[in-house]
């Protein structure tokens, strides 16, 4: 959990969305948790600045995707957890559809051959 | 906590999220992440200040996070804010339709008395829009002037003479153009039995001044405005369209008018006949000036000039000032001293200076209309936001705000004024049909009259500021609600407190006073009509039926073939059963006669240009039932052979001749100071032969009679000759239109049908600007009396209702249902009494508006006005007399027991 080796990876812009979304698919977390359940399924590779997660989520509340609310956690201290709404799950499957046809195309070139004659 | 997923849940509990509330919400959000991390790193075996830095570290720079954060926050709040208030105005918008579904009459009076509001100011705004407020159609329409003669004793003429015209022309250096115009008819095509087309002659500049060019071909060139060019034409786009079929090709061909043939050079715009907005533009000839017209003085040619744009006002006065007196030097022996020069008249002085004040004040007429309506209104609304205390006081137990409460008074406003200004605008086109009517097609045409964009806005916004207004008002004190009171009084309604008794009191009081405004201007204008219809013109119109010519066919060149056409027209007539006299002028009585300089033979210095020139044929004058005062009258032995006579006016001889007979005297017509003015007035002297009294032949209502020389048509020099009208004395109309036709179709076949009027019409239509005014401010007034009278009634009323109680107790205590009707009629009369004080003061003030529309009557005509001011005060006591006999009437027991 701890080392930040040098093999971590920068996240790839507009990913971060991505990872909240589909993170949410299993439940209302709060932004902490979040964190820790991205690092987890990860393995820690991905190296998230953990500030940078507060923005987005207020981001995709605002638009509609997620529904925050104020809550207790199961030691008794308030936290405000996130909900993926309807409107969120639309948006979770549009941006798996895109990540897949992204990463498809990553790898078709990189599978290609040298272009001959 | 989401909007979304509460909606409006937020909004019942009225909760405000705040900036300062924001933040201590990131606050908290963050700082949870922090010390969740430090926790999870402190149990992985950190120490606190290791776990801290870390958990920092990881997280980023804290302050930057906070604030973008705390940025989408605001953004969201705002616009959820926003979705919020939509939200909440269309719920309140659904109570308010379900509330006026619920009171229809009330919806139905309030729209009806708005609409009538609005739909009067909006017909009249719109007669304002295009008569006085709309630019000419030109380009750049602000340097198009008119070129006007002014007159030392004031006053002038708001056109020129040829002469003046071309001295104008040719030395005035503030114009890039000056141009003026005649009109004529002609059958179009190859036969004599085509289509007559109306068109212009007009001079080298006019299409300059005018800033429009031919679509087609060309302007006419310089030479083409001689004599000896040959024969050019630029038609209009109709008639290239309806005779060329619109052939590009016609350019170049020729066209026959009135047999010539022209060959066309061009072809006009359709813009120009819309700009020009007159049938008189169908097709357009070179003018030329002959010298026979240089030479003549009357000003009877309208000039226009478009004004260079680099020139200031006091160059174009110093201009005008220095060619005045080079024309003075060039044309000495005839110029007269008593003129001042050309003036510079705007398109609004020349055609639109009566009409436009006359808008203007029913303008405001209308405007007074409106606020009375709009009083009528608040009144009715504060009235029922009276009865309403009760549903106010609940709202405002269970949380609603007096800001939330008023704004649903203003809504329920706006939602009424809306309804109204689309039944205003449906109205106002009706009634501006109505105005064309009234107009008689001689003061407003349809054209100018329809509805457009620019009244639509007028519209919107009249209606828009009445409602805001009105329910501001209403908002402002009916929303005072006093809890306890309004809750405790169970079943009975609150009285609703000396404040808006005041209030309603103060309404009644304007309503009068603007009714009794309404009313004098209107009394003022019914008392001048009146008088003008009843002035005595000195002839009798009744029975009197005229026929109008308005072109001649060919072959009446000479004087002597116009003269035995009318005695051929003449000899008929008088043979036809049903005819009792008949008669011809060249100018029927109010038209105009010619103005023309003349002098008195053996008095040079007494020379006058003020003098009109009429002309008759024997029997005219038994015709209309005019008395020679003196001597006799023309005879068929006054031929071109004998002895050249004319008879004079009454004044004209009191002038000249105050203490002796005219007649015999001699006078040399067209000669100012002796000397002729042109060669086509030269003719011997005329004895005078006659005096007849003064006609009011320019208008009813003219100021003074003018000097008038009357000669026999036979004796006419050529160049006042022309067609004549014919006048005859008959039982009956259909006899003597069927006469006319007759005679003048026997005399010759070739003459047009002429126009038919009977004389009581040509006066009666000489008034239509007068009539049109007052049956205008009179249709106002009536609105506003009605408007005032259901006013008082509904404030009587309601008092009424309010006090049943009061009533009650005091007809219990012995008072009588008398002191019970004194007491409530006291209650109507005296706020209106103050209000008809204070509209009679303001008539005072305002009738200097009206003065130049009076005539017999002063602006302050006490007659008048003392006659509105009883019928005001009588309206006032019968509006609150009825309520106040339901009141006596009150049984004191159910009274008390309704309590």
């Amino acid at each position: 959990m701890t080392p930040p080796g040098a093999d971590d990876l920068e996240l790839i812009r507009g990913t971060l969305d991505l990872l909240v979304l589909k993170t949410l698919s299993w439940g209302p977390m709060h932004g902490l948790a979040v964190l820790q359940w991205i690092e987890r399924s990860t393995r820690q590779r991905l190296q998230v600045e953990e500030g940078a997660l507060y923005p987005a989520l207020h981001r995709m509340e605002d638009k509609g995707w997620l529904d925050a609310e104020w809550g207790h956690t199961d030691v008794g201290r308030r936290a405000k957890f996130y909900r993926l709404t309807t409107a969120g799950r639309r948006q979770l499957n549009a941006e798996l559809s895109k990540w897949a046809r992204y990463s498809e195309a990553v790898a078709w070139l990189i599978d290609a051959k040298g272009a001959k004659s | 906590m989401s909007s979304r997923k509460w909606p409006g849940l937020r909004r019942v509990f009225r909760i405000r999220v705040g900036v300062r509330g924001l933040r201590s919400d990131v606050n908290d959000e963050l700082g949870f992440h922090i010390q969740g991390r430090i926790e999870e790193l402190m149990a992985n075996g950190m120490s606190r200040d290791e776990a801290e830095a870390e958990a920092r570290r990881r997280f980023g720079d804290y302050e930057r996070i906070e604030s973008e954060v705390e940025r989408f926050d605001r953004g969201a709040n705002r616009r959820r804010t926003m979705a919020d208030r939509i939200d909440a105005l269309r719920v309140d918008l659904r109570y308010t339709i379900r509330m006026l579904l619920r009171q229809p009459i009330f919806a139905i009076v309030v729209v009806s008395t708005l609409t009538l509001g609005i739909s009067a100011t909006t017909a009249i705004f719109h007669a304002v829009d295009r008569v006085v407020l709309h630019p000419l159609p030109y380009p750049d329409p602000d340097r198009i002037v008119y070129l006007g003669w002014k007159w030392a004793k004031g006053g002038g003429a708001h056109s020129l003479s040829p002469r003046k015209f071309v001295f104008w022309q040719e030395q005035s250096r503030v114009f890039d153009g000056v141009a003026t115009s005649s009109t004529f008819e002609a059958v179009v095509g190859e036969d004599q039995t085509g289509s007559v087309s109306r068109g212009m002659r007009i001079t080298a500049d006019y299409l300059r001044v005018i800033g429009m060019q031919p679509a087609l071909g060309r302007a006419f060139s310089k030479d083409e405005f001689t004599r000896s060019a040959a024969p050019v034409a630029i038609l209009s786009q109709a008639l290239w369209i309806s005779q060329f079929g619109g052939d590009r090709s016609a350019i170049g061909k020729s066209i026959r008018l009135d047999g010539h043939p022209y060959t066309i050079v061009g072809v006009m715009p359709a813009s120009f006949e819309v700009a020009e907005q007159t049938e008189w533009a169908q097709v357009l000839l070179p003018l030329e000036f002959t010298p026979e017209q240089l030479s003549e003085g009357g000003n009877n040619y309208m000039v226009i000039g478009r004004l260079r744009s680099d020139v200031s006002r006091a160059q174009i006065e110093a201009d005008m000032a220095s060619v005045f007196e080079r024309y003075r030097s060039t044309f000495a022996e005839t110029d007269q001293k008593d003129d001042r020069g050309v003036e510079l008249l705007t398109y609004q002085a020349v055609f639109t200076g009566g009409l436009s004040s006359i808008l203007w004040l029913m303008l405001g007429a209308t405007i007074f209309v409106l606020v009375l309506a709009c009083a009528n209104v608040t009144n009715l609304l504060l009235a029922r936001s009276l009865s309403r205390q009760r549903e106010f006081a609940v709202r405002t137990a269970l949380g609603a705000g007096r800001g939330r409460i008023a704004r649903q008074v203003v809504l329920e406003m706006v939602v009424l004024g809306v309804i109204s200004a689309v039944l205003a605008t449906a109205a106002s086109l009706a009634s501006v049909r109505a105005i064309v009517a009234l107009a008689n097609g001689s003061l407003l045409r349809e054209s100018q009259l329809k509805i457009d964009p620019r009244a639509l806005v007028y519209t919107t916004l009249v209606a828009l500021a009445t409602s805001l207004v009105v329910g501001l008002i209403v908002a402002l004190v009916a929303t005072r609600v006093d809890l306890t009171k309004s809750l405790a009084g169970g079943g009975r309604s609150t009285s609703g407190g000396k404040r808006q008794a005041t209030l309603r009191s103060a309404l009644v009081s304007t309503e009068s006073a603007i009714a009794m405004l309404l009313l004098s201007g209107a009394g003022l204008l019914i008392a001048s009509f009146a008088r003008v219809s009843a002035v005595d013109p000195g002839f009798r119109r009744e029975g009197i039926f005229t026929a109008v010519i308005s072109r001649a066919p060919s072959g009446y060149d000479s004087a002597s073939a116009v003269w035995q056409f009318e005695q051929r027209v003449l000899d008929k007539l008088r043979s036809t059963p049903g005819i009792t006299s008949a008669g011809a002028t060249f100018t029927l009585p109010l038209q105009r006669g010619w103005n023309l300089p003349m002098t008195v033979e053996g008095r040079l210095e007494e020379s006058t240009g003020d003098m009109e020139w009429r002309s008759m044929s024997p029997a005219y004058f038994q015709t209309m039932d005019v008395r020679l005062i003196a001597g006799r009258d023309i005879l068929d032995s006054d031929t071109q052979a004998s002895q050249a006579v004319a008879l004079i006016s009454q004044s004209f001889a009191k002038r000249y001749w105050p203490n002796e007979s005219p007649i015999g005297h001699r006078l040399l017509l067209g000669r100012y100071k002796g000397k002729l003015i042109g060669p086509a007035f030269d003719e011997p002297p005329r004895e005078i032969i006659g005096v007849v009294p003064d006609l009011r032949d320019m208008s009813l209502d003219q100021k003074r009679p003018r000097s008038t020389v009357w000669i026999p048509q036979a004796q006419a020099p050529k160049a006042l000759t022309r067609i004549p009208a014919f006048v005859v004395r008959a039982t009956d109309a259909g006899i003597a239109a069927d006469a006319l036709r007759r005679a003048i179709s026997a005399a010759d076949p070739r003459m047009r049908a002429p126009d038919v009027a009977a004389m009581t019409d040509i006066v009666s239509q000489s008034l239509a600007w007068r009539r049109f005014s007052m049956v205008l401010m009179t249709a106002f007034a009536l609105i506003a009396l009605t408007l005032t009278c259901v006013g008082i009634y509904g404030v009587v009323a309601y008092s009424v209702a309010q006090r049943v109680h009061e009533i009650g107790v005091r007809m219990a205590l012995g008072a009588r249902p008398g002191s019970v009707v004194a007491l409530v009629v006291a209650q109507g009369v005296r706020p209106a009494v103050v209000g008809l004080l204070l509209g009679l003061a303001g008539a005072l003030v305002l009738s200097r508006l009206l003065a130049t529309m009076l005539y017999g009557v002063g602006p302050r005509d006490p007659l008048s006005l003392g006659l509105v001011a009883f019928v005001l005060a009588s309206v006032a006591v019968l509006a609150s007399y009825l309520p106040a006999r339901r009141a006596s009437r009150v049984d004191p027991l159910t009274a008390l027991r309704s309590d």
